[in-house]
């Protein structure tokens, strides 16, 4: 789960399709959290196998995006779902 | 896709008839005289369409808090430079247009230095100029135009 700012003049359409293509990647969620006149605030989840997140992050500075930063990374044989009753008690 | 604003097909038209009728008394070689309008129009559409698109990226690095050309190796970049391209070839191809006519029509009809049909073309292109502007007078452009052609053309029959 990335959060990315992109230009407003990149189509997220365009985004996705990219970065469905990334090797390992089966999955891509864009979504629109923020918008302003230039820059558009991102959410992306991508899920899949070994994915080769230097080409992810390749695709995303090429459309002129800035990963701000990484917000859940799940790795293993099955995916480890994190309670949120865990972060409300933080 | 690239989209192109009408107004600079009709500014690309009018800006090259202009230069041919100036320089069209000092030069002897029509196809030279083409080519050099052409060229010119070309290059500063194209120089001009980049600038304004390297404008944009730096308020885009401004706006993502990126550093200065960080967006120059990107295919937003290359983009631009496409978009450029084709808007200077675009500009061009019109202003090719533009000076062909002017230099073929030039000579055809006179009335003392005045070329009348590149003069007749401008108004009409020049009364085109007015929807591009909200509210614009079509008779006051046509009469800005038709101005310029007869003192642009004066220019060339006196230098």
């Amino acid at each position: 789960m990335l959060d990315v700012d992109i230009p407003s003049s990149v189509s997220t359409v365009e985004l996705a399709d990219r970065l469905g293509r990334v090797s390992g990647v089966k999955a891509v969620n864009v979504t629109v959290t923020d918008t302003d006149v230039e820059v558009l605030g991102l959410v992306i989840v991508i899920e899949g196998d070994n994915i080769n997140y230097d080409d992810v992050k390749r695709v995303i500075e090429d459309l002129g995006g800035a990963i701000r930063s990484i917000d859940q990374v799940i790795v293993g044989e099955y995916i480890l779902e994190l309670n949120p009753q865990l972060l409300k008690e933080r | 896709m690239v989209s192109i604003d009408g107004r600079y097909l009709v500014l690309g038209f009018l800006d090259s008839v202009l230069t041919t009728l100036v320089l069209g008394e000092t030069m002897r070689s029509t196809v030279k005289l083409v080519v050099i309008v052409t060229t010119i129009n070309l290059i500063t559409a194209f120089m001009a369409e980049y600038i304004e698109e390297r404008s944009s990226l730096s308020h885009i690095e401004r706006a993502l808090l990126m550093r200065r050309g960080s967006l120059l190796r990107t295919s937003l970049h290359r983009r631009a430079i496409y978009d450029a391209l084709i808007k200077g070839l675009v500009f061009g191809a019109v202003s090719l247009l533009g000076a062909s006519v002017t230099n073929y029509t030039m000579y055809l009809v006179r009335v003392f230095w005045i070329p009348v049909i590149p003069v007749i073309i401008l108004g009409v292109f020049g009364t085109l100029m007015s929807r591009y502007f909200r509210g614009g007078n079509a008779v006051l452009w046509l009469i800005l135009y038709v101005m310029l052609g007869i003192v642009m053309s004066f220019i060339g029959t006196v230098v």
